[in-house]
């Protein structure tokens, strides 16, 4: 009995000191998981690591490769976190890779994340230190999304503003571009240089024949030279009418096709209709000027110089 | 005279308490051996080192020639098979039957027998206790000495060759407490059994034994018959049968 | 205060003696699992026995742990909006911890008792002894059935009670919103994998082997006196409960090492 006594008390305390340190070791392996693996060291410093604790996990482009062995104060603003990295992936982990803490998800722990670096740098040594990087914390995330927000929304504002004016013909292109009041007052301006014409003819007339002071005094090849000089100023205005429509066309085009900031920042279906409005509406003003020009040419500047200018007056 | 249990210089302690110190006993074959003591002196501890459900210390034990405390398991179930036990209480499986509480002892050794050989082993050994109509009570059912003779009866099934009483009487009425008595003579005259009976009953002596031995500190140091014992100069002896 | 060192290592002396006693009931127990005969009459005996006698205690238990956990979880979840996880939450805290250990406690109080307080009286009208005397093995015959017939019981009262108790929490869940039972269930199984199921039932078998255990131990070294049948049912109550835990600790342990790797 004596013996068997000592026996199964030498059991007892040998299979509870086996639990207790099954138990112990447990947890030990719980806090740093990384104890079968060879692993090594690498340090880096933060100003505030949010809460980063021993035992929390180290990402590498989404895979876990290791913990964080430590967290140290080391001065009044500066904290050294030690990171335990599977020595399998040290070849990937490069002299100028980032270090940055994160979050599991939007509510889980937190985690070390090291963002991968160039190979030309070079594989990281042990104890290295990689550079940490400000991480962004989902409050200053949400701020800086409500800044853009709102500030696409200013510019979407904007751009309505500005489609609405232009259809509804406020201000000088709107007007340009709406508006057929040029063509009345360049045909009203063909009117009165026509009346000018007849004048100019009633005074030939009067200068053929010999009327007045003014007749005489004035010289015929002066008058020819005078009107000769307003009709290239004339051309040149039709000139300048043409590169109009060009750059119109363009402005246009780059609306249609996308490149410009408006439509980068705002992919907006009403402005995409109202572009297009515009467009149409650019183009019959296009059409309008072009028809206008060969208006000019067709009604006087022909007719001045040929007898068809007689025709059309006698008419 | 052929020795069937011989017992030398066994010793048991329990903790501190030695129980046993230096028993010598020898039981002849055919005989009746009474064991008188008084409570508390570890007369219960003897039979059950010699079927070894205690471990003795040291000293030896033979029964049937065989070193009881030196066999293995299965050479020693051969020998238990031969030596029956009867517990103080009858030990009756609760939740079995007589009937199955009888078949269980034997179905280990006898598994060849088909139903009807169980069955007329079963009423035999109930008919030589007088209880053949209890085959399918409960032991719950059944009164103190009632159970006594059915656990008679199941150690008697396997027809041993020698029984160990242990207590048999205890705690029945006088009359029931005769009727064991007889049925213990009986089976000795049947069977030729040989026998060791522990008890404080002097009435169960007087009828049963051939021999008693009284135990007194954990030795047996009075030897003899009733008649002797009773007429005995020591006043401790005879304090027994007062 | 030599006083207070002598207690404390006596207490020290006797745990350790205890376990080591344990143990080696244990390895003589399991050693009869295969030693023929193999009771397997008395092994189905045993096991309806225990099953019917535990059954409904389980199911009823288990109901109200499912409504009562739903209940309870419900306005947290709530508070997050995330009602629809409440049947995931629920199946995984049944099955993996609440289940298995509400389960094998019910059973420590109810048939490791049982089983303390039945052993304890054969072997105090020395049943046992007598059995041992007639060539069958208490061991054999008595122990290593009743261990067994808990070891595989205690499993299938554990996956009733998870199934009753997942039908409880769908019924608080019914209480405030309308969703179909196979809504329910495809939310609950969904959050579970088999790393949930396979270390809770393990878990469940080992609970099951030290109910049967403990129970068998406590009542076979019984003392002598009828005192000792109540005091190895209570302690078999006792052990059984605070063995259960510590298997749960471990268990708990072991599933999260082999998850992390």
């Amino acid at each position: 009995m004596g013996k068997s006594k000592s026996r199964s008390f030498k059991l007892g305390l040998f299979v509870s000191a086996g639990v207790l340190l099954f138990m112990l070791a447990v947890y030990y392996l719980g806090s740093k998981q990384n104890l079968f693996s060879s692993s090594f060291t690498v340090q880096s410093r933060f100003y505030d690591v949010k809460g980063l604790v021993e035992g929390n996990k180290v990402r590498y482009s989404g895979i876990d490769v290791g913990t964080v062995s430590s967290v140290k104060l080391i001065a009044d603003s500066t904290i050294m976190v030690e990171l335990s990295i599977d020595e399998r992936v040290r070849e990937f982990i490069r002299k100028d890779s980032k270090v940055e803490i994160g979050r599991e998800g939007l509510m889980g722990s937190k985690l070390v994340f090291i963002h991968p670096g160039t190979a030309v740098a070079g594989s990281i040594g042990d104890n290295g230190e990689l550079e940490s990087v400000k991480s962004v914390d989902i409050e200053e995330m949400l701020r800086e999304a409500q800044k853009i927000i709102d500030d696409g929304r200013a510019v979407s504002k904007n751009l309505l503003a500005m489609s609405r004016k232009i259809n509804e013909g406020e201000g000088d292109l709107a007007r340009l571009i709406n508006d057929n009041t040029i063509t009345t007052t360049l045909s009203q301006t063909g009117d009165e240089l026509l009346g000018i014409a007849q004048n100019a003819r009633e005074i030939t007339e009067k200068v053929n024949k010999g009327e007045g002071d003014l007749g005489r005094l004035l010289n015929d090849t002066t008058i020819t030279f005078q009107m000769n000089r307003s009709l290239s100023q004339l051309e040149e205005v039709g000139a300048n009418a043409d590169t109009f429509t060009q750059e119109m066309a363009k402005f246009g085009k780059a609306l249609n096709n996308g490149q410009g900031l408006l439509n980068r920042l705002v992919y907006d279906s009403v402005m995409a209709v109202h572009v297009d409005t515009t467009i149409v509406k650019v183009g019959e003003g296009v059409d309008d000027v072009v028809e206008t020009a060969e208006a000019i040419r067709e009604s006087w500047l022909l007719n001045l110089f040929s007898g068809r200018k007689k025709k059309k007056v006698e008419k | 005279m052929e020795i069937v249990i011989d017992i030398k210089h066994l010793k048991k302690a329990f903790k501190r308490n030695e129980v046993l110190k230096d028993v010598n006993l020898q039981l002849a074959k055919g005989e009746n051996l009474v064991i008188l003591g008084k409570s508390g002196t570890g007369k219960s501890v003897l039979p059950k080192c010699i079927v070894r459900l205690i471990e003795a210390d040291r000293g030896e034990i033979h029964v049937l020639g065989k070193d009881i405390l030196k066999l293995e398991a299965t050479e020693l179930d051969e020998v238990r098979k031969k030596v029956g036990y009867l517990f103080q209480g009858g030990a009756l499986y609760d939740s079995m039957t007589v009937k199955q509480n009888l078949v269980f002892q034997i179905r280990r050794t006898q598994l060849e027998k088909n139903k009807a050989e169980l069955r007329d082993l079963v009423e035999e050994a109930l008919a030589n206790v007088g209880l053949k109509d209890a085959m399918q009570k409960m032991p719950a059912e059944l009164s103190g000495g009632m159970k006594k003779r059915i656990g008679l009866a199941r150690t008697l099934i396997l027809k041993p060759s020698i029984i160990l009483y242990d207590e048999p009487t205890t705690g029945l009425d006088p009359v029931t407490a005769g009727e064991i008595s007889e049925l213990i003579l009986d089976v000795q005259q049947k069977y030729n059994t040989s026998s060791i009976i522990i008890t404080h009953d002097m009435k169960c002596a007087r009828m049963t034994s051939n021999s008693i031995r009284i135990m007194k500190n954990g030795k047996f140091e009075v030897v003899g018959s009733y008649d002797e014992l009773r007429h005995s100069d020591d006043p401790e002896v005879r304090a027994y049968f007062s | 205060m030599k006083d207070l060192i002598n207690t404390i290592q006596h207490l020290l002396e006797a745990f350790f003696q205890e376990v080591g006693d344990i143990l080696l009931f244990t390895g003589d127990v399991v050693r009869q699992f295969f030693t023929a005969p193999f009771e397997w009459k008395e092994l189905v005996r045993q096991a309806y026995y225990i099953g019917n006698k535990t059954l409904p205690l389980i199911g009823i238990t288990g109901f109200i742990m499912g409504l009562v956990l739903t209940m309870q979880s419900r306005p947290v979840m709530e508070s997050f909006g995330a009602e629809s996880l409440l049947p995931g939450m629920i199946a995984v805290s049944i099955i993996r911890e609440i289940g298995p250990v509400i389960t094998a406690l019910l059973c420590a109080g109810k048939i490791s008792s049982g089983i303390g307080a039945e052993l304890g009286a054969m072997k105090v009208t020395e049943q046992l002894d007598a059995m041992e005397v007639s060539g069958a093995k208490p061991l054999n015959y008595v122990v290593a059935t009743r261990v067994l017939a808990t070891t595989f019981l205690v499993p299938v009262l554990v996956i009733m009670a998870d199934v009753v108790g997942l039908f409880g929490s769908y019924m608080a869940i019914a209480m405030n919103e309308d969703l179909s039972f196979m809504l329910f269930l495809s939310l609950a199984f969904d959050s579970l994998s088999f790393v949930d199921i396979i270390p809770a039932t393990v878990k469940t078998f080992i609970f099951g082997f030290f109910i049967g255990l403990i129970g068998c131990y406590k009542g076979y070294t019984a003392d002598r006196g009828t005192e000792s049948v109540g005091r190895s049912a209570n302690s078999a109550v006792v052990t059984a409960s605070l063995v259960i835990f510590i298997i749960d600790l471990l268990a708990v342990q072991f599933t999260s090492l082999l998850g992390a790797s």
